[in-house]
């Protein structure tokens, strides 16, 4: 870097600048959005940060009162999912994301230790795997509507988890295999010469080593779960309303959409996935390190 | 003495390749059995096979008489160490060295004790609190070795123990595997692709090519009575000479005769066999074994050329034309033949040397 001329610095550098604003302006934007008062949230020209800020968006999101006080103000009527809380909707997502999640990886692991360990279904199996994850959601999910009303899926938790669990577990299954094969499996053969059974070695062994690249395999699918909108939108009906669903419902008869209230909304949904990032950062900046093995 | 191990036709397949190939052989108690052969001889494969890493297509293993088809790796009574070395980089050398022993219930002072031990009969007391990452190459192989023996076995396994090691710490390693056979009195099943390590170490040897043991014995059989071309090519350095040659005889005195001599043939009940049977022959000749002199005599009968020598410090290797074939003679490197140029060389054929061409193989 220091060799490099003035004129470079400055051009890589703006570089740097230009492509953070582009990635940060939807945030500013959707922050400053929930921070406006009704009359500000469409306004031409843009007001980029407003002089009245207001935390009414965030009122309407989570205490019915503000909701019906705001409806009553204005002349359409919000519709009687909005009026009600959005806690619940974050309760729900909360609950299908993180178990979906967790079933995805538990069960990504152990598939993907076999596939690795044990060659099952045969050298092309993995990439099987990834043409079901190549596979447009749209095209299997009419189908999936009536399989699902016909098991009494709908509507129901157990159902968007199944569903979320079968579309991220290619995904999940592709990149723990990765993490896998670059454990040796003289690793394991060790342990189980010295005195474990392999499910034990796998578990005391290659666990540990492959934890970062598990955590943030999980990070990745969380993301995708907790911003499914498609699923949640065909599979529900009413009972179960993830965020998603939620956010999409801020519709008033009269004035459109309600952008403060997405907003608002908005800002606060991404809180537990930036959360989850910070607390397993650790684990995804470390990679794999092995001092043990001679290559 | 009783097999600790007992290998009955064992017999594995990659794909279309066979890793091995119907192999038989026993180790027995206290002894240093070594498997040497060049790399992909299977010789991973069948170590890996005995401690039931590999399940085999054919054949049985049996330590100590028991029959090991189902049996887990660690319920086999083998220990083994990788050629990888394969320590737990998550665990520091302590716990390593301490795995087999905490597996088989050990705790407390006791398997202190024993990891200290080993630690020290292995010269890595230095390492217990570090992670396998900080260590040398030596250092982990020294670590490695410690965890293999901690625990009790029956046999002890080792794939290429000082491969990929620096030539000081390899001479140093192996004179500490001779004395911890020696000291521990441990069966080892020692596995290597460098012969003259196999040659200094072992009781017995089994030479091992494309997956099937070729022969086994004593170093000093396998030097001096190889079974095939590739036994006799592959133990000793320069490979062994192996010379077409023909039968002949005149006035009733049989002899051997190749492109650049002749020699009488000892023996005359063999020769009007051999003679019946109309094989082509070949005749080893170890470089070794070959007489080399300035100038003809009743013992250097023959004329050659040589083309090039190698100075080696403590001998020198004389690259020699003989008639049409070329062979190597190893000379002290004060002899008087050390230059390019005519020389007149001499041996004395062996009839455990005469080798049937077509099969390859020594007759006997």
């Amino acid at each position: 870097m220091s060799s490099d001329k003035p004129w470079l610095v400055v051009l890589k550098r703006s570089a740097v600048i230009l492509s953070m604003v582009i990635a940060f302006f939807p945030i500013f934007w959707l922050v400053s959005t929930s921070l406006k008062p009704f009359d500000e949230w469409a306004n031409w020209p843009p007001i980029w940060i407003t002089d009245r800020p207001t935390l009414q968006n965030y009122r309407i999101v989570f205490f019915p009162e503000a909701a019906r006080e705001f409806a009553a103000a204005q002349e359409g009527s919000l519709d009687y999912k909005v009026s009600g809380s959005a806690w619940k909707s974050f309760q729900d997502s909360a609950i299908i994301s993180t178990l979906a999640t967790f079933f995805s990886v538990v069960f990504g692991t152990l598939a993907a230790y076999s596939v690795v360990r044990f060659r099952t279904g045969g050298e092309n199996y993995p990439f099987q795997f990834l043409t079901v994850r190549m596979f447009p959601p749209i095209a299997v999910v009419v189908p999936m509507v009536a399989m699902f009303s016909v098991l009494k899926l709908s509507d129901t938790y157990f159902g968007l988890i199944l569903a979320y669990t079968a579309f991220t577990l290619p995904f999940s299954i592709w990149m723990i295999r990765s993490f896998i094969e670059d454990v040796p499996a003289e690793l394991e053969g060790a342990a189980m010469i010295h005195g474990m059974g392999q499910f034990k070695a796998f578990l005391t062994v290659t666990l540990p080593l492959i934890r970062g690249g598990v955590l943030s395999t999980a990070l990745f699918i969380f993301i995708l779960n907790w911003s499914e909108f498609l699923f949640a939108l065909v599979l529900t009906s009413g009972d179960v309303v993830t965020i998603t669903i939620q956010v999409a419902n801020y519709v008033s008869a009269s004035s459109g959409k309600l952008y403060g209230v997405q907003a608002a909304m908005g800002s606060v949904s991404t809180l537990p996935v930036i959360l989850f990032g910070y607390i397993i950062q650790r684990h995804l900046v470390r990679g794999l390190t092995f001092g043990a093995i001679k290559r | 003495m009783t097999a600790v191990l007992q290998v009955i036709g064992l017999t594995k397949r990659f794909e279309e390749v066979r890793a091995l190939d119907a192999a038989s052989f026993s180790v027995a108690e206290g002894e240093l059995f070594c498997i040497v052969g060049p790399t992909n001889a299977g010789k991973s494969t069948l170590l890996k096979t005995i401690a039931g890493l590999q399940r085999p297509e054919l054949g049985s293993i049996r330590i100590r008489g028991r029959d090991m088809a189902g049996v887990q790796p660690k319920d086999r009574g083998v220990s083994l160490l990788f050629q990888n070395i394969a320590l737990f980089p998550t665990q520091s050398g302590f716990e390593n060295i301490a795995f087999p022993l905490r597996t088989a219930g050990q705790t407390g002072a006791d398997l202190e004790r024993r990891v200290r031990e080993v630690a020290a009969l292995l010269k890595v007391e230095h390492l217990l609190d570090r992670l396998p990452k900080t260590f040398s190459g030596g250092e982990q192989q020294r670590v490695a070795i410690g965890r293999a023996i901690a625990g009790e076995s029956d046999l002890l396994m080792l794939d290429e123990p000082l491969t990929n090691l620096d030539a000081r710490i390899r001479i140093a390693l192996r004179i500490e595997f001779k004395k911890l056979h020696r000291e521990l009195g441990q069966s080892m099943l020692y596995v290597t692709h460098d012969q003259v390590e196999a040659m200094s170490l072992s009781d017995r040897i089994a030479v091992m090519h494309q997956g099937s043991l070729q022969q086994i014995g004593t170093p000093d059989e396998i030097y001096h009575q190889p079974v095939n071309r590739f036994v006799a090519r592959f133990i000793g350095t320069p490979p062994m000479n192996i010379l077409e040659a023909e039968l002949g005889s005149e006035a009733d005195r049989p002899f051997l005769l190749a492109s650049g001599f002749r020699l009488p043939f000892p023996q005359a009940r063999m020769f009007s066999e051999l003679r019946d049977k109309g094989q082509k022959l070949g005749l080893g000749v170890r470089p070794e074994a070959m007489r080399v002199a300035p100038t003809e005599g009743p013992e250097t009968p023959f004329a050659g050329e040589v083309f090039w020598v190698e100075h080696l410090g403590s001998k020198s290797v004389l690259d020699v034309r003989l008639g049409e074939s070329t062979v190597k003679a190893v000379v002290a490197p004060d002899h008087p033949v050390t230059r390019e140029g005519r020389a007149w060389f001499g041996f004395d054929p062996q009839l455990r040397l005469l080798m049937d061409l077509e099969s390859e193989t020594f007759l006997r």
